[in-house]
């Protein structure tokens, strides 16, 4: 049988057209492939940066969490996506700062598929708020003038060793009352008044007046802010209160109290002193009540008020007293007595540091 | 013996109408499948092309301010480098439009000093391609090496905004990335990436 055959040139250009078709699709689709690849190869990328990102702002926060153990290595993981991070610090001794450890973060971070990895490295340092012991109970950038009754212990070797310091001023002091300064051991057994360093018409080589090396910026010498930087002192400070109701023997760090302070409880502890600033306010400690640790009345830049210090019935400061401005110490009985302990404790205790991020340290080669 | 017949006249247009047709309707899947190959490599040419000039960018801008022995400002103020601070600015070629040049410096062979024009850098929008500063060039200066191929994508906008902002004690500097890509070949076809770039080496 023979029929009429149509159509033959119709299908083998229908043919050459769809494999043609079908070659540049197959080409498309590799080529398409290969992009989804680079794709997830980015986002892996990025995805390894955000958590090595993350787990770095949690390093800093974990070293801010225990100040003083700065070696170690730590592995966690966020969302399934592995880091480990390597801290190592290195102690530098007496910078403006004081003691300065200064902790290297080495980071690690891989996505959460393991394909891609990132390293970035980053410095914190840990400073002493306080930059070195004050070595004297007492010292105020002014005058002394005090007609009510107090007693000052001495550190034995403030001035040098074996020479006692009890009181550093800028100006003059004025001895009216019935106050003596004396050692350490003469207080301890009740002999303050009897076998005094210095008392009234009578001025020991423990009292440092008229110095003219007091430092023009008392906050800068113990902090290392300067006075008109006050703000990020304050900002830095473990607890901002308006008095001090609210603090006592478990309160410990930088205590920063705007206006007047009037505590009925001991505060702070010999091993968790506390470091009390009162801004432009008025300290009356009353009945037995100890304060353990640095009490430093500070007068912002330009405030006009005059503010008392006043210590009444057995009232102590374990510690030091400084003051930026003359402070009235008119009535009441100031007691202070230098406490070598608590006032090393107020540099070295993790509360009384503070870790920074150290700028320009940040890197990812 | 079949008798054999041959096609009408009629017969015969309508199988070359229908054949026609078919022919017509196969050209344009043809051509319509082609098209839209073509069209969807370029696209992914585009996109990757951009994605990568914009790592690129991303990743170096990142490193700002960067200095080896950074702990000296804490430690030791008076022997820490100080060429790399606030070395960040935003500015633009003249024919270009504003903040679509950004310059900065880091320490990039980790050395503590600051070397010159070896470790300063740069990106910015000339005439649709994004350059990269060589030789410490300035915004408005002749010679930066081409980082995009003009052939294959067109940037129509490179913006750089520059915020700062305070952070636990710490200075950040935050810089949003904005750039828009087209094809030369279809300027209809565009890609937006943009971007936010925390420098974490801000003073």
């Amino acid at each position: 049988m023979r029929s009429k055959q149509h159509g033959f040139a119709t299908i083998t250009i229908t043919v050459l057209l769809l494999s043609v078709i079908i070659l540049v699709t197959l080409y498309t689709a590799r080529f398409k492939v290969q992009e989804q690849r680079i794709m997830r190869n980015h986002a892996g990328m990025q995805e390894a940066t955000m958590v090595a990102d993350a787990a770095l702002e949690q390093m800093v926060m974990l070293v801010n969490a225990e100040r003083s153990n700065l070696d170690r290595t730590i592995d966690g993981n966020i969302a399934g996506a592995a880091y480990s991070a390597t801290l190592s610090s290195t102690r530098f001794n007496g910078t403006q700062w004081g003691n300065v450890d200064v902790v290297d973060i080495v980071l690690s971070a891989n996505s959460a598929d393991g394909r891609a990895a990132r390293t970035t490295r980053q410095q914190v340092a840990v400073l002493p708020m306080i930059r070195s012991a004050p070595d004297t109970p007492v010292a105020i950038k002014g005058s002394m003038n005090v007609s009510g009754n107090f007693q000052v212990v001495a550190n034995p070797n403030g001035g040098g060793d074996g020479v006692p310091l009890s009181i550093w001023t800028e100006g003059d002091v004025d001895i009216n009352g019935s106050g003596t300064t004396c050692g350490q051991q003469e207080f301890t057994q009740g002999n303050c008044s009897s076998l005094p360093f210095s008392e009234r018409g009578d001025h020991g080589v423990d009292i440092l007046d008229n110095d003219p090396n007091f430092p023009d910026d008392l906050l800068e010498y113990l902090f290392g802010v300067s006075e008109p930087n006050w703000t990020d002192l304050r900002d830095s400070a473990t607890q901002i209160v308006n008095n001090c109701d609210s603090i006592g023997p478990h309160s410990t760090g930088l205590i920063w109290v705007v206006g007047n302070c009037a505590p009925s409880v001991d505060i702070g502890s010999p091993e968790n002193p506390v470091a009390l600033v009162i801004q432009n306010g008025n300290l009356a400690i009353n009945g037995n009540t100890v304060v353990n640790g640095l009490v430093f009345a500070f007068k912002t830049p330009g405030d006009p008020g005059d503010y008392e210090v006043k210590l009444n019935g057995g009232a102590t400061i374990n510690g030091a007293v400084m003051a930026n401005f003359d402070p009235d110490l008119s009535n009441g009985t100031l007691m202070v007595r230098y406490h070598q302990e608590i006032l090393t404790n107020l540099v070295t205790n993790d509360a009384f540091k503070r870790v920074t991020r150290v700028g320009g340290s940040w890197r990812d080669f | 013996m079949l008798k054999q017949r041959g096609l009408s006249l009629v017969e015969l247009m309508i199988t070359i109408t229908l054949g026609l047709i078919l022919m017509a309707a196969l050209t344009s899947v043809f051509s319509h499948t082609l098209g839209t190959n073509s069209r969807s490599l370029k696209l992914s040419q585009l996109q990757e092309e951009a994605t990568a000039a914009m790592d690129l960018l991303i990743g170096d801008l990142r490193r700002t301010g960067y200095r080896a022995n950074a702990h000296l400002l804490v430690v030791d103020p008076d022997n820490a480098v100080a060429g790399f601070n606030n070395t960040l600015t935003v500015s633009q070629h003249p024919d270009e439009t504003a903040n679509s040049c950004i310059i900065f410096d880091y320490d990039a062979n980790n050395n503590g000093v600051h070397d010159g024009d070896v470790e300063r850098f740069g990106y910015r929008l000339r005439s649709g391609q994004i350059q990269r500063r060589s030789a410490g060039l300035g915004c408005a200066d002749a010679g930066w090496e081409g980082l995009t191929s003009p052939d294959l994508i067109k940037v129509d906008v490179l913006e750089f905004i520059l915020t700062e902002r305070m952070l636990d004690v710490v200075n950040e500097q935050v810089v949003d990335v904005l750039a828009v890509v087209s094809l030369p070949s279809d300027e209809e076809i565009t890609r937006e990436l943009a971007t936010e770039v925390v420098i974490r080496n801000a003073f």
